[in-house]
């Protein structure tokens, strides 16, 4: 039988330390022991059992029950100050057979993978590695779980791909104690297993495009997400560049995304015509203190697999004094108009070095991420078309009402079908600003303070925008989640009200469902609307 | 992979240091030299996950996300022995070993001619992949 050991604590943090936050029950699931249950699938019923009692518990006990993995994201959203349960143990990989494709479907079984939730990003690039496949984006580095990830909506910087949620095939959820509680959702219009699949992992199938694009991005809280089934390519290479890049073509370009007839190319990335080629990823960081400085473009193309290519990692690795961003952050407080010269003095370490050139696999470019003291990042999504305008207001806010203790960048990504995808623009731009965190003084403009301003500013100038839903932002922002989404909220809050009923969508509420306006159960909602479709192949 | 990694106990920077304070500025250069004497190496490897640090992660720094076991101690060897050897329950083998020099072990070493070791190693074993 799996085992769930109980943590009773008083508090609970996240990765980054953006808390803490008050917590009581910390429970952590692990597997059977492979010599017990050395069937795979097997074990994977069993833990669904497992997490099955545990959810019989919480409604019994009238209180809440939030997953979560490795709580990188940076607000509350993993936290439930009653019940939380850590799942980053619960790693099975399961591959798909020919005999699990639904007849006609558009899928290949070499390239699905069923994975439960508690795999992380790295893990799952190591697996692939090992198959010749590659997962087709990440984020920025590789230690989310692939739940947490989808959650989420994480995202790298590839135009033409999209989030990580964008290449999930099937969601197994537990919605509750029972035996029925555990269903397994797919897209109508894009079936990929048979009903037989379903009943292998103990669930009941519905196929529902609606509902499927609610659950995707379901921010923790359309019940467990015990496993997916992904969608995964042939190995490749990533070819990365860093290079300087002027303002006006940067901005130019990130409006445009016309690389073809850009004034901006990279010797050998070319057409046959001599055109640059569009890359896979592009990225511009930049310092908001200096306005004369030219941007540093970090530009990735795809590239074949090859063997033979330079070990990309680093061998080694110096690593900063771990107090030292702690430091910088009371520095900061004290001495804020000090910023600016801060983040000139460390360039070298806030932007990749420039004029490199390195080949990797996708989990060797997007690498590790080391803990370096507690961070926050703003991520904020807007249409690429207002890109010069997003940027302009973020860095005149944070000149003129600052400066606070952070770098910039902007990514680009392809829309998502989730209903509450971030990157809900044809193609979003992820204006961003990363840096250690700090406390607001007399001096200086809380995190709280910058937070509202921003959301006021992008309001008040008229531009459509949209947060991460795993970053740092003022969720009690009245009407925010309305003006990000519009219709969509409801929608989102309809579906997950008709699959999981008033008991189970309150056990699956936390405060950051609540704080964001998204709780509210909704009443009278038409049983069809989570039947199963029929299926378009 | 190896990592020179972070070498000093935490600062009291608050207390003693701040830009305007000549003796917090001294007192820092000062401690930062004397524990530069005190270092760390980590051996990784690379392309595996490390068993994560549990629901409750304390630690800072590398090892943050990371099931962190500790040995500490001090052995005394034989007369005809001069290596030692700690055996840990590893399943899916090693992640990380770190261990910690520091200028009381070599001062400790030099004195008892090499047969008092101070032994402080970290480490963490590759998260187990349940296939």
């Amino acid at each position: 039988m799996a085992i769930t050991k109980i943590y009773h604590t008083q508090s609970w943090n996240t990765f980054h330390e953006n808390g803490s936050f008050a917590a009581r029950l910390l429970l952590s699931t692990e597997h059977a022991a492979t010599h017990t249950i050395p069937d795979k699938l097997e074990r994977y019923n069993d833990c669904a059992a497992e997490i099955r009692r545990l959810l019989a518990e919480a409604l019994s006990a009238n209180e809440g029950f939030r997953a979560y993995g490795s709580a990188w994201s940076m607000n509350n959203i993993a936290h439930h100050k009653e019940r939380m349960h850590f799942n980053a143990m619960m790693n099975i990989k399961l591959d798909i057979g020919n005999d699990d494709l639904l007849n006609g479907t558009a899928y290949h079984s070499e390239n699905l993978l069923f994975l439960e939730c508690g795999n992380t990003i790295k893990e799952i690039s190591g697996f692939l590695f090992g198959k010749g496949k590659s997962l087709k984006t990440s984020g920025a580095s590789n230690g989310q779980t692939i739940a947490g990830a989808i959650s989420t909506g994480i995202h790298g910087s590839a135009a033409d791909v999209g989030s990580v949620q964008d290449y999930v095939v099937g969601i197994n959820l537990i919605i509750g104690p029972g035996p029925n509680d555990v269903v397994y959702l797919e897209r109508h219009s894009r079936p990929a297993l048979k009903d037989s699949f379903a009943a292998k992992i103990q669930s009941r199938i519905i196929r529902n495009d609606g509902l499927f694009n609610a659950a995707l991005v379901g921010l923790g809280s359309f019940g467990f997400i015990h496993g997916v089934v992904i969608e995964v390519e042939d190995l490749f290479l990533l070819k990365r560049y860093v290079k300087h890049i002027s303002k006006q073509v940067a901005l130019n370009l990130s409006e445009s995304q016309d690389f073809k007839n850009s004034d901006f190319r990279i010797e050998g990335e070319t057409d046959d015509a001599g055109n640059p080629l569009k890359p896979y990823h592009f990225k511009v960081y930049l310092n908001p203190y200096n306005e004369e400085e030219d941007y540093v473009a970090e530009v990735i193309y795809k590239k074949p697999y090859q063997s033979n290519y330079p070990n990309p990692v680093n061998t080694i690795q110096q690593a900063m004094y771990k107090d030292l961003p702690d430091f910088i952050a009371r520095f900061a407080s004290t001495f804020n108009r000090s910023i600016p010269l801060m983040l000139k003095a460390m360039k070298g370490t806030l932007f990749p070095k420039l004029d490199t050139e390195v080949t990797g696999t996708l989990g060797e470019i997007f690498w590790d991420s080391i803990h370096k003291g507690p961070a926050f990042a703003f991520t904020i999504g807007v249409d690429h078309s207002q890109t010069k305008r997003a940027l302009d207001l973020f860095v005149q806010l944070a000149r003129n009402e600052g400066p606070i203790p952070g770098a910039m960048a902007l990514r680009f990504v392809k829309a998502s079908e989730a209903t509450l995808a971030f990157t809900k623009f044809p193609i979003t731009c992820i204006v961003e600003m990363d840096g250690v965190l700090w406390k607001g003084s007399k001096k200086m403009i809380s995190i709280e303070q910058f937070n509202q301003r921003l959301i006021e500013v992008y309001q008040h100038a008229g531009i459509k925008f949209t947060i991460h839903w795993g970053k740092t932002a003022q969720w009690s922002y009245p009407g925010l989640a309305d003006y990000m989404y519009g219709n969509r909220k409801t929608e989102w809050m309809q579906y997950r009200s008709a699959l999981l009923g008033p008991e189970m969508a309150k056990v699956f509420t936390n405060d950051f469902l609540v704080t964001a306006g998204l709780a509210q159960y909704q009443e009278g909602i038409a049983a069809n609307l989570i039947a199963t479709q029929t299926v378009i192949v | 992979m190896v990592q020179p990694a972070e070498s000093s106990p935490r600062l009291p920077f608050p207390l003693f240091f701040s830009p305007q304070n000549i003796l917090g500025k001294a007192f820092l250069f000062s401690y930062l030299l004397l524990f530069a004497s005190c270092y760390s190496v980590r051996l990784s490897v690379k392309n595996a996950s490390a068993t994560p640090a549990g629901p409750i992660a304390t630690e800072k720094g590398y090892w943050r996300d990371k099931q962190m076991n500790v040995i500490d101690t001090t052995v005394r060897l034989g007369l005809m022995n001069n290596e030692v050897m700690y055996m840990a329950d590893c399943p899916e083998g090693y992640h990380t070993v770190e261990y910690r020099v520091s200028l009381g072990h070599v001062l400790l070493n030099a004195i008892t001619f090499g047969k008092v070791r101070k032994i402080k190693v970290k480490y963490a074993c590759v998260k187990p992949q349940n296939n």
